[in-house]
């Protein structure tokens, strides 16, 4: 699959869905929760790392965080970088490297560095670098304290 | 704001490093450390630690100011050509993805890739996003020159004077190609390791690469672009 097939299949809805840019970031959070096994326990037996309804709200939370009215620096370009940073993580093959050669080798374990680059790529660093925007954005980020909390 | 020592930016002036960047990663540290439900709880103590650092540094690693020296711990993990027979898991480079240094290292350099990828992406996706970190641009010098303060100009934020095709040329050369080039070395040395799982030979991210010089031509097509306000 090449990286823009993998990115246009991150976005991809159920046909009788569309979606508008503030869900972009929840919606390619919850697919790639979803593929990485992050909300059950893997097949390996590892446990499940996020309860999915708390990382929905997380991602919403931040979605608010971002001015929708910038042209770039906002929450399509977050989603932007979160989907073409996990393309290139898996298209990169590290995740195909095992820990030896041999038929029995384990792959590394990738899955908590793939949590947190998930979390940092989404998270906070696309807010508005712009000059004035910014401090409505610095204003609003308090309120976001109590918007994850249950 | 750092320029008028807004009050906002005081608590991040000190960190040595960008403004911006280091209030994204406190607050980012901050929602991660929330009582009540977080998206950490039901991890270990030890491994919401792990996480919590990680996205911190890999937030801090997206400051322009430090990009050289994520760069410089990634490629000083490239061996010389000189350097003999070493046992590596990605020929030609000392990286270990056993060690959380390495792997932190190279998520670095991918996710700074990712946020400077729209030149490594398709025309059209491309333009999508030019267009709009222009418009963003202009509408910034916009405010500064209606507030009286200089109009920034790396990048260009005077749409009276507007350096598209300069502005992206450089962008490609000084910003987008240093970060590729290695990551795709790095991507194809993968792809030749005896550690990679069987069946597995796949072209890597060697197609950014060739999306990338085929934008850079791009500009050298288009003599005058202007983006005259609506």
């Amino acid at each position: 699959m090449e990286i823009i097939t993998l990115y246009v299949a991150l976005f991809l809805l159920p046909s009788h869905q569309t979606m508008d840019a503030s869900k972009a970031l929840e919606h390619v959070a919850m697919r790639l929760g979803q593929r990485y096994e992050f909300f059950k326990p893997t097949a390996s037996g590892e446990k499940a790392l996020c309860d999915a309804r708390i990382l929905s709200r997380l991602m919403k939370a931040i979605t608010s965080s971002y001015q929708e009215s910038n042209p770039y620096h906002n929450c399509l370009h977050a989603t932007d970088v979160l989907l073409t940073s996990n393309a290139y993580l898996e298209h990169s093959g590290v995740l195909l490297l095992r820990k030896s050669t041999g038929a029995k080798a384990r792959p590394f374990d990738w899955r908590l560095s793939r949590f947190a680059l998930m979390l940092a790529a989404a998270g906070a660093q696309h807010k508005s670098c712009h000059f004035i925007r910014l401090i409505d954005c610095l204003i609003f980020l308090p309120s976001l304290y109590f918007t994850i909390r249950s | 704001m750092v320029a008028t020592k807004h009050p906002l930016t005081l608590p991040y002036l000190d960190k040595g490093g960008g403004v911006l960047e280091a209030m994204h990663a406190a607050t980012m540290g901050n929602l991660l450390r929330q009582s009540g439900q977080t998206v950490l709880d039901m991890l270990s103590t030890k491994d919401q630690h792990f996480v919590r650092e990680t996205v911190q540094d890999l937030i801090l690693s997206t400051d322009l100011t430090k990009r050289s020296g994520v760069m410089d711990k990634f490629l000083a993990k490239k061996l010389p050509p000189d350097s003999g027979p070493v046992t590596s898991q990605v020929p030609g480079w000392n990286m270990n993805f056993s060690q959380d240094a390495d792997r932190l290292s190279f998520l670095r350099i991918l996710l700074n890739a990712a946020d400077v990828s729209n030149p490594a992406k398709e025309r059209s996706l491309y333009l999508f996003w030019t267009n709009r970190v222009l418009q963003e641009f202009y509408d910034q010098g916009d405010e500064e020159a209606r507030k009286g303060l200089p109009v920034t100009t790396m990048p260009c934020c005077d749409r009276s004077k507007p350096a598209v095709v300069s502005g992206q040329k450089g962008f490609i050369s000084f910003v987008v190609k240093p970060i590729f080039e290695p990551l795709c070395d790095f991507s194809k040395a993968v792809f030749e390791s005896e550690y990679l799982a069987d069946g597995d030979n796949r072209a890597g991210l060697s197609e950014t690469i060739g999306k990338i010089g085929s934008n850079f031509e791009f500009w050298n097509t288009v003599r005058i672009l202007q983006y005259a306000r609506a």
